[in-house]
């Protein structure tokens, strides 16, 4: 068994990790997310051209979209083999948005028929979203994620103790601000999907920083007066083996999903994939590293405290 | 013991073996059948194409009562347009959804199930006398002029009606349905009790039928369409189509990473992956959970997390005989060991699922459940159809080189 001192090295993953989200943060400011209709209530189109649209041909069809429907800033994107596009819009009234009336909708659709040749059909789908729907979307993510981490961290904090809860939940916080970081930095949109897959992304996480704790609480028990460090670093050599097995197996199948899935799969799939990386380096080198450090100095304030009392 | 234990080992697969050939191509013994799960599975709308809609009630805090009411009025409606695939279910406390698959454009359905003004009384010109807004209750009755619909209006109602049928006595007054003329009685007398009565049905089972529209006509409040989506057909086959292909392509991939890896245990797991796929496909489409897009995604994920329950085993199972134990006591040490991860790191992420489908709504709904149920059914098949296959076949002892199960070297260990 090689033997790594990954406890050693702590303070360069602290640092990495630190710098990715240093990265997502200027990102976020920079062009913060992109908020699908999911989130922001209106329109999206689906329709076949038949031909993939060159650069010139997207900013074109945006101003189109802008000039009918009035958004400020539509989204034209192709999809899945690149001969189909996606149209994000909305209409304005004042200060509201809404989805796109059918006369609206019809309108923009016959433009881009006239202009490609098009029939009926090939307009594949089409999605209204009111805000209500939208503002209730967000509200939920953000419950979900905080009813799941409050409730694993409870269930950590009984099977093993409160420390190890803290530090995995703490872990789960560095995986979900990665995977936002993959949102914004990437623009995928952010839809009812994302939900899902941030969630995923936690119960995974979680997942392999269990298998981890649970070899460092087994081995405490058995190893004696082993130095912590020591103790640290004989389990994570123990369980890396596994750690990168599960890991592989389903970055395998995240990868022939993203490959051969449809847009909205490819979708889900691409943050699932930075997300499942993540989460175990995470509870490999930032879950285990905080632990070990706060164990560290509550033991070091012990050691202080004791030739005082004597 | 030997041959005993080798025979074990040969029906547990073939048990396997039969499992998934009932479950994905059905068996037919005399009269009894199992249909093939690709006969019962129910695919969402974004595996089907169609279009769904989201109401909700104009009014803050309908009771329960009332949105069933509502519910009732859709499903009328829905039938009368013989959308009979159609499913419409209360979300919440004020949301109805409906889904119409095969349909493709949702205006159009929305404007057959969307109005709530149903029945109307109109005098001989037209005028409107009073409407549905004003009826407090309908029900059949069986009178001896026949079955009738019995109607009760609120005051405000009651007075209208007696105005009415007081100027057209002797008239006809027409009950219209959605516009739709149902009965046109001739008013024999002016009626101001705010009773009428619809005569003229021609058995209970109408009479009642048509009480319980006109009570969903009236309902307190209007439904506002808040949500509609269009799924074209073909995207949906094509998306299925692509998404099955590549769970498949990545399954297969697994299988293969799992024999290198792990050699014979990692074969071993292989087999109880395929019972798990059999057990959970079989129970998502046995037990009608609707199937969509991101449910596939919860399969084929938590497909890949079935894997991780063996992997700890085989990694307890290889470092156990590193330390020099026998096979089954490493085996048995292995499992053991193993449990207490396999356990928390389980019921952590079944949390999320959970959780998920709490606050998850359609097709998110759908990924929770392939996602919760697939844990649970891998848990089951790692401690169980795992175990008992590798305990048959390590107590065969065709299998005694360390390299069998992972090792470097060869190196003979005893059964």
């Amino acid at each position: 068994m090689t033997k790594i001192d990954f406890m050693g090295k702590r303070k360069y993953f602290y640092i990495v990790s630190i710098l990715v989200m240093v990265i997502g943060l200027i990102s976020y400011l920079v062009q913060g997310f992109n908020y699908d209709i999911d989130f922001t209530g209106g329109t999206v189109l689906e329709i076949n051209l038949h031909k993939v649209p060159t650069a010139q041909e997207i900013s074109e069809l945006e101003k189109l979209t802008k000039k009918i429907t009035g958004t400020q800033t539509p989204i034209v994107r192709k999809v899945e083999d690149g001969k189909k596009i996606m149209i994000n819009a909305h209409e304005v009234h004042g200060k509201k948005k809404s989805e796109l009336s059918k006369e609206t909708r019809d309108k923009l659709f016959g433009e881009i028929a006239k202009r490609y040749n098009l029939k009926k059909e090939d307009l594949i789908s089409y999605q209204n979203v009111g805000a209500v729907v939208s503002s209730e979307l967000k509200s939920q993510a953000i419950w979900a994620v905080v009813i799941a981490s409050v409730l694993m961290l409870i269930y950590i904090a009984i099977r093993f103790e409160f420390r190890f809860g803290t530090t995995a939940v703490a872990a789960l916080i560095h995986d979900l601000l990665i995977v936002l970081t993959v949102y914004t930095l990437f623009r995928i949109p952010l839809n009812s999907t994302f939900i899902a897959a941030i969630l995923t992304v936690l119960g995974y996480s979680i997942n392999d920083t269990i298998v981890v704790f649970d070899r460092i609480r087994e081995n405490r028990r058995i190893a004696g007066k082993m130095e912590l460090k020591d103790l640290v670093n004989l389990s994570m050599n123990q369980t890396i083996g596994r750690s990168i097995a599960t890991a592989m197996s389903v970055i395998i199948v995240l990868v022939v999903l993203y490959i051969m899935g449809v847009q909205a799969i490819k979708e889900f799939a691409f943050p699932l994939l930075i997300g499942v990386i993540s989460g175990t380096y995470s509870s490999i080198f930032i879950a285990t590293a905080l632990w070990f450090d706060w164990e560290l100095s509550t033991r070091k304030k012990k050691l202080q405290a004791k030739p005082k009392r004597a | 013991m030997q041959n005993k234990s080798f025979a074990k080992f040969l029906i547990g697969c073939l048990v396997i073996a039969f499992a998934f050939y009932i479950v994905f191509f059905g068996l037919e013994i005399g009269t009894a059948s199992i249909p093939s799960v690709q006969k019962v599975i129910r695919y969402g709308l974004d595996l089907k194409g169609g279009v769904y809609i989201v109401y909700e009630a104009a009014k803050e805090n309908p009771t329960r009562r009332e949105m069933e009411s509502a519910l009732q009025l859709i499903r009328t409606r829905l039938d009368m347009r013989n959308f009979y695939d159609a499913t419409a279910t209360i979300q919440g406390s004020k949301r109805i959804r409906v889904e119409i698959p095969g349909v493709k454009d949702p205006d159009e359905a929305i404007q057959y199930i969307g109005r709530t003004a149903l029945i109307e009384f109109k005098g001989p010109s037209g005028d409107l006398i009073v409407s549905g807004r004003n009826v407090v209750d309908a029900y059949a009755q069986q009178t001896t002029s026949g079955y009738v619909v019995a109607l009760k209006f609120d005051k405000e109602g009651a007075k209208k009606f007696a105005e009415g049928t007081r100027k057209y006595l002797g008239q006809n007054i027409g009950i219209y349905l959605d516009g739709k003329l149902i009965s046109n009685p001739v008013v024999r007398a002016e009626i101001d009790n705010g009773e009428a009565v619809i005569e003229g049905m021609k058995d209970l089972e109408e009479a009642k039928t048509l009480a319980q529209q006109i009570k969903a006509g009236a309902l307190p409040f209007a439904l506002n369409v808040i949500e509609s989506k269009a799924i074209g057909p073909s995207l949906g086959n094509e998306a299925f189509k692509s998404t099955l292909k590549a769970g498949i392509i990545g399954i297969l991939l697994v299988f293969l990473f799992m024999i290198i890896f792990y050699r014979l245990p990692g074969l071993v797991a292989d087999i109880a992956l395929v019972a798990y796929i059999v057990i959970l496909v079989a129970i998502v489409g046995y037990a009608k959970i609707t199937l969509t897009l991101p449910g596939i995604a919860g399969i084929i994920l938590s497909a890949g997390m079935a894997v991780d329950a063996n992997i700890l085993i085989f990694a307890r199972l290889k470092e156990e005989l590193r330390s020099g134990k026998t096979l089954r006591a490493a085996m048995d040490a292995g499992f053991k060991r193993a449990l207490n991860a396999v356990i928390d790191s389980n019921v952590t992420t079944i949390i999320a699922g959970i959780v998920l489908l709490f606050l998850g709504t359609g097709p998110i709904k759908g990924f929770a459940w392939t996602l919760t149920i697939g844990i649970v059914v891998s848990f089951f098949t790692a401690i169980t159809v795992t175990r008992f296959l590798l305990t048959s076949i390590i107590n065969t002892g065709l299998f005694k080189d360390i390299r069998w199960y992972g090792g470097k070297k060869t190196r003979e260990v005893n059964a």
